[in-house]
């Protein structure tokens, strides 16, 4: 990978570092310290996909959300291509649970909507934002609101808004936590179908393991409590990936042993 | 042995995905002849009850059950509007040939004294609904001098303004401006988070984050704040028009009053009606063209 990024080639850009990372929430009505994020390091690649899983709580949101750009760590150290975040951008796309669809806006004014904020002509955003439906089937759905959509469609939508705005960075909070198996299943098919067209880095939180070893490069397994990382397991299967393979059942075993460690304290 | 049917849910994009795509939205407008029936006559069935009032009160009347100077029958009323709407005007007396006249200027008043308070109460409710400094500097305020009847204000307003228009132009405005203001900053301030999230990390900049999301988003809670300024709007020129100004309706009916007039009270009170009907029926057909996102919510 290209390790001197200038932005020219957006294949090359969209690495991500991240040293001892920490966030710290003050709780104005309990008057405590709430620890989000405890140390997070973390080299992630130029289009490598990583999938972060961890038990609730352990951070992976707030971890997402400072790349994003939405809070800010308290310390430590977190560079795009080397540079620090400054705040939200076109730059990095959000995919998130609850879609964040604009309601008051038609499907295809949804997906077209980064184009036209970015300056490109209603026209040609038009036809853009049409063609991205179209890849996901979504082309005779344009004049529908999203509340005419069901969840699934929704996710859709919110996927290709994102794409239409070429980001170097997909970044995804849990998006398919909230569908039936079945359309998240199929949902996972199409995410990688697009991603191996176009490579970008991509982020994906979620607290599903085997969502997370179909899907990553590599598995990010957080710790709860400290938040920080606990292990990182490169997924050496070629894709697509059979969920049914004694190989995928093996990084199955091993993610769940290690995950059911954190997640029992947490309930006792 | 059953055959297990080979999997096939292979999935690339382009071809239309699984069962969920067949969740077809029925339109008003396409739907069958029998479900269009069914609501006509639901909308019927509202018609109902005034045709049984207004069948009573004529019945009521001709049969002398009360005295015609209390309750005059539908038909006299009908008459003395006619007169009111037709009649040859006189310099004498306003009950013939003004009704046009006085109407429009009620209506005027209306649209004026809505149109600054509506508009007042629209950027300064956005303005406190999404700045924080804005409301706690603005709120105590507002949320102090709200609860001041309106009504109580026109003594103060004649005295500054005289019996003349701005008097009733500064109450209208004062009093439809106070809905819009507490609806829009209610809107605003429930802006989601995500939305505006979702707006920053698609490339909106932040100074546009108000016109991009937070309006669209506070537009329901704008428009129950408009309807609600609207009909205050009519109930203060009313009553700005008994004390405060010469002519319109308000002037009609407190006219009429001293003159024991019945029959065009019961005309001026109807024509008010009519008119704060409509003009709430125009307003809530505009935003639905503007909601159709969010159809049915404000329609009724």
């Amino acid at each position: 990978m290209d390790q001197h990024a200038n932005g020219t080639n957006p294949r090359a850009a969209g690495r991500i570092q991240c040293r001892q990372a920490q966030k710290i929430f003050y709780d104005i009505n309990r008057h405590e310290e709430v620890v989000a994020l405890q140390d997070m390091t973390i080299d992630i690649d130029a289009g490598e996909f990583v999938a972060v899983i961890g038990p609730s709580g352990c951070g992976k949101t707030t971890f997402l959300n400072i790349v994003a750009g939405f809070e800010f760590q308290t310390a430590g150290q977190i560079t795009i291509d080397g540079k620090t975040i400054s705040g939200p951008g076109p730059d990095r796309g959000v995919v998130f649970q609850d879609y964040a669809l604009f309601p008051w806006l038609s499907v295809l004014h949804n997906v077209r909507y980064g184009l036209v904020e970015r300056g490109i002509g209603r026209r040609q955003a038009d036809e853009t934002a049409t063609r991205w439906l179209k890849q996901v089937g979504l082309e005779a759905f344009g004049n529908k609101y999203p509340h005419e959509l069901s969840g699934g469609m929704r996710q859709r939508v919110a996927l290709i808004r994102v794409l239409a705005n070429e980001p170097k960075i997909l970044l995804m909070d849990e998006p398919f936590a909230a569908l039936d198996a079945l359309t998240r299943s199929v949902l996972q098919k199409e995410l990688l179908a697009l991603w191996e067209r176009t490579h970008q880095t991509v982020v994906f939180v979620t607290h599903n393991v085997d969502e997370a070893i179909y899907l990553a490069d590599r598995m990010v397994i957080m710790s709860h409590r400290p938040s920080r990382v606990k292990e990182v397991v490169t997924i050496e299967l070629e894709r697509p990936r059979d969920v049914t393979s004694d190989a995928f059942n093996q990084y199955r075993r091993r993610a769940t042993k290690s995950l059911e460690v954190e997640v029992s304290p947490a309930i006792n | 042995m059953i055959p297990v049917p080979e999997e096939k849910v292979v999935q690339t994009p382009g071809i239309p995905p699984t069962k969920e795509t067949i969740a077809v939205h029925l339109d008003r407008r396409s739907a069958p002849w029998r479900v269009r029936i069914l609501g006509w006559t639901a909308k019927l069935r509202g018609l109902v009850l005034p045709i049984a009032i207004l069948l009573a009160w004529q019945l009521i009347t001709t049969r002398h059950l009360v005295e015609a100077a209390f309750l005059p029958a539908p038909s006299e009323v009908a008459s003395a509007w006619w007169t009111w709407m037709f009649g040859e005007p006189t310099p004498f007396t306003w009950t013939q040939g003004t009704f046009v006249s006085f109407s429009l200027m009620s209506m005027k008043r209306v649209f004026l004294g809505f149109a600054i308070g509506a508009s007042l109460g629209l950027a300064l409710g956005i303005v406190i609904g999404w700045y924080r400094v804005a409301s706690d500097l603005v709120d105590p305020l507002i949320q102090g001098l709200r609860p001041i009847p309106m009504t109580a204000w026109l003594p103060f307003a004649t005295l500054v303004f005289g019996v003349q228009e701005p008097a009733a132009i500064y109450l209208i405005a004062m009093g439809s401006f106070f809905p819009v203001v507490v609806n829009t900053a209610a809107g605003a301030r429930q802006t989601p988070q995500l939305l505006v999230r979702a707006a920053l990390m698609l490339g909106t900049k932040p100074y546009k984050v108000l016109l991009r999301v937070v309006i669209p988003s506070a537009m329901p809670s704008i428009v129950t704040g408009l309807r609600l300024g609207l009909g205050i709007a009519w109930v203060l020129v009313i009553v700005a028009e008994m004390l405060a100004v010469k002519g319109g309706l308000g002037f009609a009916v407190w006219s009429a009053y001293t003159f024991l007039r019945m029959d065009l009270i019961l005309a001026a009170i109807v024509t008010m009606g009519i008119y704060g009907w409509t003009t709430d029926r125009l307003l809530v057909l505009g935003s639905n063209r503007i909601m159709r996102w969010q159809r049915g919510l404000v329609s009724r």
